[in-house]
């Protein structure tokens, strides 16, 4: 009992963090209507860039406010340069360029990275552990992730909701001759939204450093566990997102627990059922 | 694709001559693939130092081929066309192994398991098109992967499968034994046998009316539901037809190797895709060039700059933004503007 309650605490953390990119995945998606197959690639960069930084400045605060700002950069100038082009054509090709650039991207930071991977320091504040009542005791950090985790969700409802960026885009999106003959520089407002997800990769990826490490490859798997989250919440449902990420986080743990070889297949499974039987996803509503 | 401007105006007789005779010149242009298809086999055959490079180039060729047929023909991206391939290798390689070293019980086997196992997945896949679509192919190859990965029994897992004996080719009269170390010369002749046999149905299909109407499908889906096609049948069909020859170049791949190995399957999947996309979408041709030009990429740039598949990607993006419709594309838009030019002075 005591290991399944850890295993559903440690099931939440990557859940999370799932989470995290799903939904940068899903706004990119949801809003622009452009596949975003990079995305994972962004997250190793992000992930690195937050190495290179705790390895010059030593503070690992520093990079959690550094890597988001750097990332969004990086996001805006390959929105004004690679993305843009794609807008007008189909989404097949979006997926086939932004598919390239994964391998440009990889292949990028090997050479410059070398192909081994590197273990990053956490936070020397959050290094103990902390008794959750139940289960045994976690490391503060991964409370800590899940809390940011919380913190950007709720931030990025806001934005959402409480600023008028997704009204433009949404509005851009279905007439953009229309949004700009009413005076709003639409493309400015693109380039935010694109940044704003590759953004949450980046800091997705500052917080899995601590944990797993860096490795190019490391965006290549989750990207794919993104996917079925996205999919299985339903493309462009933001609470679709942070449900089904949860939930496959807690599934892939408990599987990981009971019948650890089937924990790969899982999540493939899940989204094989829900395509099946509710193509729009679990909160989807087209 | 380019689209005729409609002109009402033209007697609808003249019109319907013209229709004829466009279609006319058109399947003329798609038997054309072939000769070119002998050719690149026969300059590859001659030029192509490395044996097991040359054959790897003609089964590569065929997947990238069965891959456009979705890719092109059909307007659909499979991101999990390495499940097919990877286990087409093991349906040979276990054959080989465990029943009777013949080449034809093997990829046999590897075809019609495929296309089985192909229209399967593409019942479920094709319930949704686009992005979806390719999600749930993405989704289906990881299955396929870890199932190989754990099922260490029967696919040795991570070490793969490993002693597949070479098989005979039994024909009347005679028997070729099929070995790529013994007898590479004779290995690829049977390849290219095979290549092109395969490729000439894959002609025939894109050019029969079920392949009319999987172009048609991709262009308007509406309007070809419209018209009474039923669109899921036609691309299940096409599904599972890509299905199969990708695990008969599987099968054959396995057998050029003696060996089948566990590597990820969607970057195998991406690989081909690459291949398909570099070479052309717009004809089967096409994409058999891309295979050509990656491999040949590969192994001499790989000798040389350890990160060769950064140049790949590079090129790979610029073609997906400039030139969607790949090398030959760009060359066969070369050569027509060269002979227009030509005709002109004349």
């Amino acid at each position: 009992m005591e290991q399944l309650t850890s295993q559903i605490a440690l099931g939440l953390v990557s859940g999370a963090l799932l989470v995290l990119l799903a939904l940068g995945l899903n706004l990119i998606f949801g809003m622009l209507e452009f596949i975003n197959f990079s995305h994972g690639a962004l997250y190793m960069v992000g992930a690195y860039v937050a190495a290179y930084v705790l390895g010059a400045v030593g503070n690992f605060w520093i990079a959690l406010i550094l890597v988001p700002i750097i990332m969004a950069m990086i996001g805006a100038a390959l929105e004004r340069t690679l993305i843009r082009p794609m807008y007008p054509r189909n989404q097949v090709d979006a997926l086939l360029l932004t598919f390239g650039l994964t391998y440009v991207i990889i292949e990028g930071v090997r050479m410059i990275a070398g192909s081994g991977g590197r273990s990053v320091a956490g936070p020397e504040e959050l290094a103990f552990q902390v008794s959750l009542g139940f289960g045994r005791p976690l490391p503060a950090y991964l409370l800590f992730v899940v809390v940011v985790v919380g913190l950007v969700v709720l931030g990025l409802w806001l934005f959402l909701n409480r600023t008028n960026v997704g009204l433009i885009v949404r509005g851009g999106i279905r007439d953009h001759i229309m949004i700009r003959a009413l005076g709003v520089r639409f493309d400015r407002y693109r380039i935010v939204v694109f940044a704003v997800g590759v953004a949450v990769a980046g800091l997705a990826g500052v917080l899995t450093g601590p944990i797993t490490g860096v490795y190019p490859e490391m965006g290549a798997d989750i990207l794919i566990l993104a996917f079925v989250v996205v999919v299985v919440g339903g493309m462009g449902s933001f609470w679709g997102s942070v449900v089904s990420g949860l939930l496959i986080g807690l599934i892939v743990a408990i599987t990981t627990l009971y019948a650890s070889i089937y924990a790969g297949i899982v999540p493939f499974l899940l989204m094989i059922l829900v395509m099946t039987f509710r193509p729009r996803g679990l909160l989807g509503t087209t | 694709m380019t689209v005729e401007p409609e002109t009402p105006a033209v007697p609808i007789e003249q019109a319907t001559a013209t229709t004829t005779q466009r279609a006319g010149t058109r399947s003329a242009t798609t038997w054309q693939q072939l000769w070119l298809l002998l050719g690149a086999i026969v300059v590859i055959f001659f030029t192509v130092p490395d044996p097991s490079l040359a054959i790897s180039i003609l089964i590569f060729g065929l997947w990238a081929a069965s891959v456009n047929l979705l890719l092109g023909y059909g307007g659909l991206v499979s991101f999990g066309h390495a499940l097919p391939f990877g286990w087409g290798g093991y349906i040979s390689g276990l054959l080989l192994l465990h029943v009777a070293p013949n080449a034809w019980l093997a990829l046999g086997g590897s075809v019609l398991a495929m296309g089985v196992l192909a229209a399967l997945v593409g019942a479920v896949c094709l319930r949704r098109t686009e992005v979806y679509f390719s999600m749930l192919t993405l989704a289906f190859a990881q299955l396929g992967f870890f199932i190989a990965l754990q099922w260490r029994s029967v696919t040795g897992g991570d070490d793969g499968l490993a002693g597949i004996p070479s098989p005979n080719l039994t024909l009347p009269g005679f028997t070729i034994r099929m070995s790529s170390i013994g007898d590479p010369m004779t290995f690829y002749i049977v390849t290219a046998i095979i290549v092109t046999a395969v490729f000439a149905f894959l002609i025939l299909y894109t050019d029969s009316p079920v392949g009319r109407a999987l172009q048609g499908i991709r262009e308007s889906e509406e309007r070809a539901r419209g018209c009474g096609y039923n669109a899921r049948a036609i691309q299940l069909l096409t599904f599972t037809v890509s299905g199969s020859v990708a695990g008969l170049a599987g099968g054959l791949f396995a057998m050029l190797n003696n060996f089948v190995g566990l590597s990820p399957y969607w970057l195998l999947s991406g690989v081909v895709l690459i291949m398909a996309i570099l070479g052309g979408r717009g004809s089967l041709f096409g994409s058999f060039l891309g295979a050509v030009v990656f491999l040949l990429l590969e192994h001499y740039l790989s000798q040389n700059f350890a990160s060769w598949q950064i140049i790949v990607g590079a090129v790979f993006v610029l073609c997906v933004l400039a030139f969607p419709q790949g090398l030959w594309g760009v060359l066969t838009g070369a050569l027509g503007r060269v002979s227009q030019l030509g005709r002109a002075r004349a």
